[in-house]
C-alpha cells in the first residue's frame, strides 16, 4: 500500500521566488493557475513553454487576447457572445421569433448552435436563483424576459436550465411568472443520453427517464 | 457481506494495523482509550464514506502524520470488493473501489453494507429527533441513491431559503421580494420533500414487523412495537400518492410562510420529521423504561438489517461497540444469539466476560493496546 504524501504545493509558497529561482516565473505560474481548469502542474508546464526564447506563440497569443478583449461583447438583446451587437441570431430573418430558449449562461447557447436544429431565439439569464450567492429574483433579467415575450409574440418558451437545485428553482419561478400569460412553457427532457448504455445510467436519471416516458 | 482483510495506516491512534478477519465473529478486547472504537470506525468508513462518529476526515488522521490510509477488502457472494481510501490533512480524499477512482460520495454509498450498534444507538429512542432522522437517512441511503440525491437537494434548498429569510431580517430585501422568491423555493422544496416523505413512510412500515418480532425475542415477551412516521406534511390516516403529497406539502409551506418569516428560518421540511416509537401503545420516548428504550433501539437497528436482506439479499456486517454493558445479562445473551450466524460480527468490548459465550473455535480475538492490535492465539 502506498504511503505517498499529498501535493506539496503549499510548502513552496513560503520560499522567496517560489519553487523557481525567478519571481517573475512564479508570478506567471500563479496567474495561469488561477485560470479555470488549470492546476499548478499544468500552469508550470505552460509557463515554461511560454518563456522559452524560441517560442513565438506568446506574442501571437497576447495580440489575440488583446483583440478578443476589445471586440467580444455580449449581445444587448439576448446576451450571447458576439462581435456584432445585436448578434446575428437576433438580427437573422430566418429565425422563428415565436420560440424563445432561456439559458443560464452564454456558453449554453453554443451546443444548440453547433447542433443547428433549433431555429428560434435565445435569452441569457446570466445567473440562476441562489440566495446563498446573493442572487434573488430581482437580480435576474426577468423584466427583459417579459418584454421579449410580448414584443416577439413568443408562443413557446423553452427552459434550458441546469438540472441543479438552483436551475430548478429558477425554472419554477419563471413558470409561476407566466402562469397566466398564455405562453407555452417547456423544459428540456432529462434522461438517458443518446447512444448511452442503459446499464450504466444512474438511478436518479433512470427514474426521471421512466417518469417522463413517452408513448411509443 | 464479509470483511476479509484490512490494512490501516495512521488512522487516529492506529499507526499500522493488518487484519485477517474471521468470517463469523471478531472480538477486540482492550481498555478504554486504546483504540477499539477507532478500529471499528476505520473498518466502517467505506460504508458511508465518512466516520460513523460524525468526525471530519481531517480529524481521522494521526496527529503525527499528514495522511491516513485504509485498504479494506470485503466479499459478498464470493465477489471481492477492494476499497482503498487515502485521507490528507488538507481535507482532500482519494477513494478507489476495485481500482476505479470514485469522485462523488454518492458513488461510494451502498457498496459496503454495515450496521453500527454503539452506546449512542442505544439512546436512539430517547434522543432528539435528529438521531431518528439519521437512522432513517442511513437506512434508506444505502438502499436508494435517489433518496440521497433528493435529500441533498432538500438540504441545499433549506439553506437557500434560510438565507432569504435572513436577508429579509437584515433588510437586504423587502417583503414583496421575499414572498416572491420564497414561492419558487417552496415549490421546489415540495418536489423533493414529497418523495423523501414517501420513502420514509414506507420504510417505517417495512421496518415495523421485523422490529416487533426482534423486540419480542429480545425481551422474551409478546410485545407490539410500532414505528409511526411523524411529519407536519403527513397525516397517517390519509393514503396519498406522490403527486398529491407534493400539493399537500406546498399548501402547508404556503400556510406557514408567516411563521417562517417571523422566526427567520425554515420551520418545515424533511429536517423536522420524526418517528414515534410505541410499545404496546405506550409512547416509549416519554414513558419507556431504560431497558425498554434500549431494547427497542436495538430492535429497530436489527430490523434495518432484515430490510436490507429482504430488498438486496445482502446481510450487513454488524459492528458492536461496547454494547453489552447497556443490556442486562439475559437480554445480552439473547441478543448475541439472535445476531450470530446471520451476520459477521465485529465486537469491541472492555469486559471479557461479556463475550465468554464465544469459544475460541468460532471466534477470533484481538487485544487492542495503545493503538496496536495483536491477535490472541
Amino acid at each position: 500500500m502506498d504511503r505517498s504524501t499529498p501535493t506539496p504545493a503549499a510548502a513552496f509558497d513560503n520560499r522567496p521566488g517560489g519553487e523557481f529561482q525567478s519571481p517573475s516565473l512564479e508570478r506567471l505560474v500563479r496567474a495561469l493557475g488561477r485560470m479555470p481548469g488549470i492546476g499548478r502542474k499544468s500552469a508550470t508546464r505552460i509557463a515554461l513553454d511560454l518563456v522559452n526564447e524560441e517560442n513565438e506563440l506568446p506574442f501571437e497569443m497576447s495580440q489575440a487576447i488583446a483583440e478578443a478583449r476589445k471586440n467580444v461583447r455580449n449581445c444587448s438583446r439576448c446576451g450571447a457572445i458576439t462581435e456584432d451587437d445585436p448578434c446575428r441570431i437576433c438580427t437573422s430573418q430566418n429565425r422563428d421569433t415565436s420560440q424563445l430558449c432561456v439559458v443560464a449562461s452564454p456558453v449554453d447557447i453554443l451546443p444548440f448552435e453547433k447542433a443547428g436544429f433549433y431555429r428560434g431565439r435565445y435569452l441569457v439569464l446570466g445567473k440562476l436563483l441562489s440566495p446563498l450567492d446573493g442572487v434573488r429574483a430581482d437580480d435576474l433579467p426577468f423584466d427583459v424576459l417579459e418584454q421579449r415575450v410580448s414584443d416577439d409574440e413568443v408562443t413557446e418558451m423553452i427552459l434550458a436550465l441546469d438540472a441543479s437545485v438552483e436551475g430548478e428553482a429558477t425554472a419554477l419561478y419563471i413558470q409561476r411568472m407566466f402562469q397566466e400569460a398564455g405562453v407555452g412553457i417547456t423544459r428540456l427532457a432529462t434522461g438517458i443520453p443518446v447512444g448511452g448504455a442503459l446499464a450504466y445510467t444512474d438511478e436518479a436519471t433512470l427514474h426521471r427517464a421512466f417518469q417522463f416516458r413517452r408513448k411509443f | 457481506m464479509i470483511l476479509n482483510k484490512a490494512t490501516i495506516l495512521d488512522f487516529r491512534n492506529l499507526a499500522e494495523v493488518h487484519l485477517h478477519l474471521n468470517n463469523k465473529v471478531n472480538i477486540f478486547i482492550g481498555n478504554n482509550g486504546h483504540g477499539k472504537t477507532n478500529l471499528l470506525e476505520a473498518l466502517n468508513y467505506p460504508s458511508l464514506a465518512r466516520s460513523f462518529r460524525g468526525n471530519k476526515d481531517e480529524e481521522l488522521i494521526n496527529f503525527n502524520s499528514q495522511t491516513a490510509s485504509l485498504s479494506i477488502q470485503a466479499t459478498h457472494n464470493k465477489i471481492e470488493t477492494h476499497f482503498q481510501i487515502g485521507l490528507n490533512k488538507e481535507g482532500t480524499r482519494k477513494v478507489t473501489i476495485d481500482g476505479d477512482i470514485i469522485r462523488k460520495k454518492v458513488d461510494m454509498i451502498g457498496r459496503l453494507h454495515t450496521l453500527v450498534l454503539d452506546p449512542q444507538t442505544v439512546s436512539l429512542v430517547r434522543d432528539a429527533p435528529a438521531g431518528r432522522r439519521r437512522f432513517l437517512d442511513v437506512g434508506l441511503g444505502t438502499l436508494s441513491l435517489e433518496y440521497v440525491m433528493h435529500l441533498q437537494s432538500c438540504n441545499r434548498i433549506v439553506k437557500q431559503k434560510n438565507r432569504l429569510l435572513k436577508d429579509f431580517k437584515k433588510r437586504v430585501i423587502n417583503r414583496r421580494e421575499l414572498i416572491d422568491n420564497m414561492n419558487a423555493w417552496n415549490c421546489e422544496l415540495a418536489s423533493h420533500a414529497a418523495p423523501i416523505a414517501e420513502s420514509r413512510i414506507s420504510y417505517c412500515r417495512e421496518l415495523e414487523p421485523f422490529a416487533t418480532s426482534i423486540y419480542s425475542e429480545l425481551a422474551s415477551s409478546n410485545s407490539e412495537l410500532k414505528l409511526d412516521f411523524v411529519s407536519r406534511f403527513h397525516n397517517s390516516e390519509k393514503e396519498d400518492k406522490n403527486s398529491k403529497l407534493e400539493q399537500e406539502i406546498l399548501s402547508i409551506l404556503d400556510y406557514i410562510i408567516e411563521d417562517e418569516i417571523q422566526r427567520g428560518r425554515c420551520l418545515v421540511g424533511p429536517q423536522t420529521d420524526d418517528i414515534r416509537v410505541t410499545l404496546n401503545k405506550i409512547d416509549l420516548r416519554n414513558y419507556g423504561s431504560q431497558g425498554e428504550t434500549r431494547t427497542a433501539a436495538i430492535a429497530m437497528k436489527l430490523a434495518q438489517s432484515e430490510v436490507i436482506a429482504k430488498r438486496k439479499q445482502i446481510r450487513p456486517i454488524l459492528f458492536l461497540d461496547d454494547i453489552f454493558s447497556e443490556l442486562d445479562r439475559d437480554r445480552s445473551a439473547r441478543f448475541q444469539e439472535l445476531v450470530a450466524g446471520k451476520h459477521q460480527l465485529l465486537i469491541a468490548t472492555a469486559r471479557i466476560e461479556d463475550v465468554e459465550k464465544w469459544s475460541p473455535d468460532n471466534a477470533k480475538r484481538w487485544v487492542v493496546e495503545s493503538g496496536t492490535v495483536k491477535e490472541l492465539a
